[in-house]
C-alpha cells in the first residue's frame, strides 16, 4: 500500500504542488507581503529583488502579493463553478438517467441545445445579463458546466440502473430515492471524480478568459486572469510580469492535473 | 510437433510477483487431441495463450521453452511468430460474438488469414472460404458468406470461428472453452464437428475446458491443472476411472449427472 | 398438496423494441417471447425450468417479478417480496458495499435500524450461507465467484421470502463450485422453507435439485411433470440419449 503510494511520482509531485497552491491561497486571506491593491509610484516596474520577489507592476503594486490574492480568487471561482455544475448536474443526470421517458427527452434536448454553443460564449451571455464580478463569474460558468456534467452522470445512471444489484434492491422494496442515492450514486463517484478534475482546470481557464476580456473579476480584486490581462500591454517592455503570472497559472493547472492523474492511477491499481 | 518444457509464467504488475503457471510440460504429436482441464484461474488459458505466442505483455516474465515445429514461441522475434500464427497455429475462443468483428461480413473474416499468409486472388479466396464454410457444416454457405455476425446464432458463429481458424489448414488448433457459451445440443454438434475435422484433416487440437464431460467425449489424453500446476495427466479413460489426485476426484464427482443431490 | 404461493395463468410476454421518444412516432414493434405460460408454484417446492438459450425462460422468470412490464395474463402472488438470484454474481452485488452492508440492506429498507439486531442477523445469515464472520467487511471484488453467489443468496433470504427465482445461478461458476452452490440451495430450501424456481439450460443440474420440472422451447412450456416423469419421457430419450 505505502509502496504503491510512494512509487506514484505523479501523485506525490502533484499533491505537493497542489497543496502549495492551496496554502498560498489560504495564506493570502490573512497575509500578503504588501497590500495587493496598494499603489506606490516610486516602485513602478521595480525589478525582481528581495523586497519584491516578482517585482512590481505599472502602478507599483507588488506582483507576488497580487498573484497570491489572484490564486485565491481563481481557486475560489473554480471550486464554486464545479459545485454549482455538479449539484445541478447530479440532480438532472440522476433523474433523467434513472427515470427516462419524456422528462429525459425534454431535458436532454435542452441540454443538447446548450451544449451546441461554445461554453465561453454562453458564459459571456449570462455574465452580461448578471453583470461582472467574481460571484457572477462563478454562477455563469457553473450554469454553463451543468449540461456536460448532467450528460455524463445520466449515462452512468442509465448503465447502472440495468445492473442486477439495482433490480435486487427494487425487489427488496427499496424506494426510488434510496436506489438513486444509496445504490447508484456511490458507483458513479469514480466518473464524477475524473469529470470534476477536468472541470476544475476548464474553470480556471474559462475564468481567465472572461477576466482577460475585462468582464470577469473587477478591480480592485484580481484573479490570475485579470493579472494576465493587465500584463499583456507590457509583454515586450517588461516580459517578466507576463511570464511570471502566466507561468503561475500554468503551474497551477499542471499540478492539479498531475495530482488527479496520479490519484486515478492510485485508486485503479 | 509441440514441445512445451518447464513453462513458468509470472505477473509482475503488482507489488509482488505472482506466478500463474508453474513448470508446465506438454508434448503433442501431430493429429492428437489433448484436453486441458481446470477451473477459472488455474492457468490453463494463460498456458494456451503462451503456446499461441499471444503473451507479449511486458509486465510478465516467462521462462522455459515452447517449441512448435522448431520455432520457439517464447523467444523467436515477433516476425517469425507472426508467420506461425494463423498459419500453423490457430485459436478459437469462448465468446464467438466478441471474437468476430461486428462490422465485417463473414466472408471477409474467414478470408483474413489467407489475406495475411497466402498470396491468392479474390476469387480463389472466396472459393476457399465457401468450401471451408461448407466443411463446418453451415447450410447455404454462399448466403452466409455475405452475412454479418449478428445475423447468426451462437452455434453458427462458433462454426464460422472454426472455419476462419482452419482455412490455412493449421497443424494445431487451440480451442479455449469453445462450447461453454452454447446450449447443450449445440455443444454436442460442435464437438462432433471438431472430431470430424481432426479425422479428415489431421489437425491436432488442444482443447481447453472446465467441463470434464465434454473433454471425455473428445480427448484421448488429458491434463488436469490446479493453481497453476499440472496435477495429473494421462489417458482420459484412466484418469476418469482411476483418478489419483484428490483434486481430480472432486472434479469428477462434481460433474452433473442424472442423480439426485 | 401444500398451499399455492404463485399462480401464473396464460402469461404472454412481449419484448419491446422502442421506447417512447419525443419526436419519433411510437412504433409498436412488439415481439412475443413467451406464449401462454400457465403453472403454479407451491410452498417449499423446488421447481425447475429448463430450456435452450433464447427460449424465453429468463424472460418468464423476470416477468413473474414484474421486472419486464410488457406482459398480459395473470400472475398472482400469495406471498410477500419474492426475490431473485442472477447468473452473473459480479453484477448482482453492489461493488461499493461491504458484505455486511449488502446483507443488512433488505432489513434497512424494511425499516429495521437497530444496530445490534442487524449485526446479529448478519452473523446468522453468514453462517447459514457457509461464510465465516471474517467476510463481513469484504467488498464483492475480494470474493470468489462462489462466495459472491453465496452472498447473493444470503441477501435474497434476509427478508425470509417464500419464493426465490434463480436465473441460471450456477452457470457462470466452476464445476466444483457449482456443486457446492447447488447443495446450498438444497439446504436453504429445507431450512427456510423457501420455494425455488430454478432456471437453467442444463437438465442434469435441474434434475439433481428439483422435485418438478418444466421444459421450455421457443417460448412455450412444452412439458411439465415430476423429475422422474421427465427423465422417463419420450422427450428425454429424444434429446439426451
Amino acid at each position: 500500500m505505502n509502496k504503491k503510494l510512494l512509487s506514484n511520482k505523479k501523485l506525490i509531485i502533484g499533491a505537493f504542488l497542489s497543496i502549495i497552491f492551496l496554502i498560498i491561497a489560504l495564506v493570502s486571506l490573512i497575509y500578503t507581503p504588501y497590500d495587493p491593491a496598494a499603489m506606490n509610484s516610486s516602485d513602478k516596474f521595480a525589478g525582481i529583488s528581495f523586497k519584491h520577489i516578482m517585482g512590481c507592476d505599472n502602478f507599483g503594486r507588488d506582483i507576488f502579493s497580487r498573484v497570491m490574492a489572484g490564486t485565491k480568487i481563481t481557486i475560489f471561482i473554480a471550486i464554486g463553478t464545479n459545485i454549482i455544475g455538479l449539484f445541478f448536474g447530479i440532480i438532472i443526470g440522476a433523474l433523467t438517467g434513472y427515470y427516462g421517458g419524456i422528462l429525459d427527452e425534454i431535458l436532454m434536448r435542452f441540454n443538447d441545445a446548450v451544449l451546441a454553443f461554445p461554453s465561453i460564449l454562453l458564459a459571456l451571455v449570462f455574465l452580461s445579463a448578471f453583470g461582472p464580478g467574481q460571484i457572477n463569474v462563478m454562477i455563469s460558468l457553473g450554469i454553463v458546466f451543468v449540461p456536460s456534467y448532467a450528460r455524463i452522470i445520466r449515462s452512468e445512471y442509465l448503465r447502472i440502473k440495468g445492473l442486477d444489484y439495482v433490480t435486487s434492491a427494487k425487489l427488496m422494496g427499496a424506494r426510488n430515492l434510496r436506489i438513486i442515492t444509496r445504490h447508484i450514486l456511490p458507483n458513479v463517484f469514480p466518473v464524477i471524480f475524473s469529470t470534476v478534475v477536468i472541470g476544475f482546470n476548464n474553470a480556471v481557464l474559462a475564468e481567465a478568459g472572461l477576466s482577460f476580456l475585462g468582464i470577469g473579476v473587477q478591480p480592485p480584486n484580481a484573479s490570475l486572469g485579470t493579472l494576465l490581462s493587465d500584463s499583456q500591454s507590457f509583454v515586450f517592455s517588461h516580459p517578466s510580469y507576463t511570464f511570471l503570472t502566466g507561468g503561475f497559472m500554468v503551474l497551477l493547472i499542471v499540478s492539479f492535473s498531475l495530482f488527479s492523474d496520479g490519484f486515478k492511477e492510485y485508486i485503479n491499481a | 510437433m509441440l514441445d512445451v518444457i518447464d513453462l513458468n509464467i509470472e505477473f509482475n504488475d503488482h507489488d509482488m510477483a505472482e506466478t500463474v503457471v508453474y513448470d508446465f510440460d506438454l508434448h503433442m504429436e501431430e493429429g492428437e487431441i489433448v484436453g486441458l482441464v481446470g477451473e477459472s484461474g488455474s492457468g490453463k488459458s494463460m498456458s494456451a495463450l503462451a503456446i499461441a505466442g499471444l503473451l507479449s505483455r511486458k509486465d510478465m516474465t516467462k521462462r522455459g521453452s515452447i517449441l512448435f515445429c522448431n520455432t520457439d514461441m517464447l523467444k523467436a522475434p515477433r516476425n517469425e511468430i507472426r508467420k506461425v500464427q494463423g498459419n500453423d497455429i490457430a485459436m478459437i475462443f469462448q465468446e464467438p460474438m466478441s471474437a468476430l468483428n461486428p462490422l465485417k461480413k463473414i466472408g471477409w473474416q474467414v478470408e483474413e488469414s489467407l489475406r495475411i499468409h497466402k498470396n491468392l486472388s479474390k476469387d480463389e479466396m472466396k472459393s476457399l472460404a465457401i468450401k471451408m464454410l461448407e466443411e463446418v457444416e453451415l447450410d447455404d454457405p454462399e448466403s452466409i458468406y455475405n452475412k454479418y455476425p449478428h445475423e447468426l446464432s451462437g452455434g453458427m458463429r462458433q462454426r464460422v470461428m472454426i472455419a476462419s481458424a482452419l482455412i490455412c489448414e493449421p497443424k494445431l488448433l487451440i480451442a479455449d472453452e469453445p462450447t461453454t457459451a452454447l446450449d447443450v445440443n449445440v455443444q454436442e454438434q460442435i464437438l462432433e464437428l471438431l472430431i470430424k475435422i481432426n479425422k479428415e484433416k489431421g489437425t491436432a487440437i488442444l482443447f481447453i475446458s472446465h467441463d470434464l464431460s465434454v473433454v471425455r467425449k473428445l480427448c484421448k489424453r488429458v491434463l488436469v491443472m490446479y493453481n497453476g500446476r499440472i496435477v495429473e495427466e494421462g489417458l482420459t479413460d484412466d484418469v476418469f476411472d482411476n483418478p489419483k489426485e484428490e483434486y481430480t476426484k472432486t472434479l469428477i464427482k462434481s460433474i452433473p449427472t442424472f442423480t439426485k443431490l | 398438496m401444500t398451499d399455492v404461493i404463485l399462480h401464473v395463468e396464460k402469461l404472454n410476454i412481449f419484448y419491446k423494441k422502442n421506447d417512447a421518444k419525443l419526436f419519433s412516432k411510437r412504433e409498436d414493434k412488439r415481439k412475443q417471447v413467451v406464449f401462454d405460460a400457465s403453472f403454479d408454484i407451491h410452498e417449499g417446492e423446488m421447481l425447475g425450468l429448463v430450456g435452450g438459450s433464447g427460449c424465453g425462460k429468463s424472460s418468464l422468470g423476470k416477468a413473474i417479478l414484474h421486472i419486464n412490464n410488457d406482459i398480459d395474463g395473470e400472475i398472482i402472488h400469495y406471498s410477500d417480496k419474492p426475490q431473485m438470484i442472477f447468473q452473473d454474481p459480479k453484477g448482482s452485488l453492489n461493488p461499493k458495499m461491504t458484505v455486511s452492508d449488502i446483507l443488512m440492506e433488505p432489513l434497512r429498507i424494511s425499516g429495521l435500524n437497530d444496530k445490534e439486531e442487524l449485526n446479529k442477523r448478519v452473523s446468522e445469515m453468514l453462517s447459514d450461507i457457509g461464510l465465516s464472520d471474517e467476510y463481513r467487511d469484504r467488498f464483492p471484488n475480494e470474493l470468489s465467484g462462489g462466495q459472491r453467489q453465496r452472498v447473493c443468496i444470503g441477501q435474497a433470504l434476509m427478508l425470509k421470502p417464500k419464493l426465490l427465482i434463480a436465473d441460471e445461478p450456477v452457470s457462470a461458476l466452476d464445476v466444483t463450485v457449482q456443486a457446492q452452490i447447488m447443495r446450498l440451495f438444497k439446504e436453504v430450501n429445507k431450512k427456510y422453507g423457501v420455494a425455488v424456481l430454478f432456471i437453467s439450460h442444463d437438465l442434469k443440474v435441474v434434475y439433481q435439485l428439483c422435485d418438478n420440472i418444466m421444459i421450455m422451447e421457443k417460448g412455450r412450456i412444452i412439458k411439465k411433470g415430476t423429475d422422474e416423469e421427465i427423465i422417463h419421457s419420450d422427450f428425454f430419450k429424444l434429446s439426451y440419449e
